[in-house]
């Protein structure tokens, strides 16, 4: 995601500031890597660093970085913002995030989640919902979030959160379903971050932000 | 600033839409605090629940 709204900002930032910019994606260690080396970059505004919430969510389970995301670097701007949107196998049997809660306080520690690996936002936002929620979830750690998205289609586990709308949207029909209506069979959404409607899933539902 | 001048230029806007994102804003200042808070937020959310890095 980084990636791709840096490469969508870079022509416009080319264009308001004069200077060409040059994307260089670094993906590995949730980012860690492309952030140590811009807080090691030379202090003189020709290096930037374009981040997800992953910038805030590493330190929170990390206390060893090579850098301090406070200490170490100057904030700018948020860019933008992305939904996140909690989706569940249909076979559960939960329409709303509220029915969800109830069958989880019915069956604690029985319902499972997937997440792209221990320690991930995904990880994090679950464990901060169950909180608030006051519901005991099951985490299953996947290598990535494709193999985590696969897993809840597949009923493997009952559902998962995810922010990539993109990437979701553009890998759906390829990945998890052949066409648009067995995607629709495969997944169904809830989003809970944003109080508008998401258009990368335009049959999604709206919250008013406040579904626990 | 020219990040804030680009992030109000309609074609980009439509541009995050299409990826189902939302230009956002504000002042350093402001964003800022955003970090702030979820640093706090996410320590506290990852100490309540014994998670750590592997």
């Amino acid at each position: 995601m980084n990636d791709v709204v840096a490469r969508l900002v870079a022509p416009y930032l080319e264009r308001s500031l004069g200077q060409p910019f040059i994307v260089d994606n670094r993906p590995v260690a949730s980012g860690i890597v492309g952030t140590d080396a811009t807080a090691k970059a030379p202090p003189d505004g020709y290096t930037l660093l374009m981040v997800a919430s992953s910038f805030t969510v590493v330190p929170a389970t990390n206390p060893k970085l090579p850098y301090d995301p406070e200490r170490d670097l100057g904030p700018i701007i948020m860019v933008a913002k992305n939904s996140l949107l909690f989706l569940v196998n249909p076979k559960v049997p939960a329409n709303s995030l509220a029915e969800f809660v109830t069958l989880a306080k019915a069956n604690p520690g029985k319902l499972n989640y997937a997440s792209p690996g221990a320690a991930t936002q995904t990880h994090l936002v679950v464990e901060l919902f169950s909180q608030k929620a006051g519901i005991k979830l099951q985490h299953i750690p996947y290598r990535g979030g494709a193999p985590a998205m696969t897993a809840m289609v597949a009923g493997d586990t009952q559902f998962t959160a995810i922010s990539r709308c993109c990437r979701c949207r553009r890998s759906r029909p390829a990945r998890y379903a052949r066409s648009r209506a067995e995607a629709s069979a495969a997944m169904r959404s809830c989003p809970i971050s944003l109080p508008s409607r998401n258009k990368a899933f335009p049959a999604s539902r709206q919250s008013n932000g406040s579904a626990c | 600033m020219g990040s804030s001048i680009a992030l109000r230029d309609p074609e980009l806007i439509a541009k995050f839409a299409q990826q189902g994102l939302s230009a956002a804003g504000g002042t350093p200042a402001d964003f800022q605090h955003t970090i702030a808070t979820d640093l706090k937020n996410w320590t506290e959310t990852a100490r309540a629940a014994n998670i750590t890095a592997q």
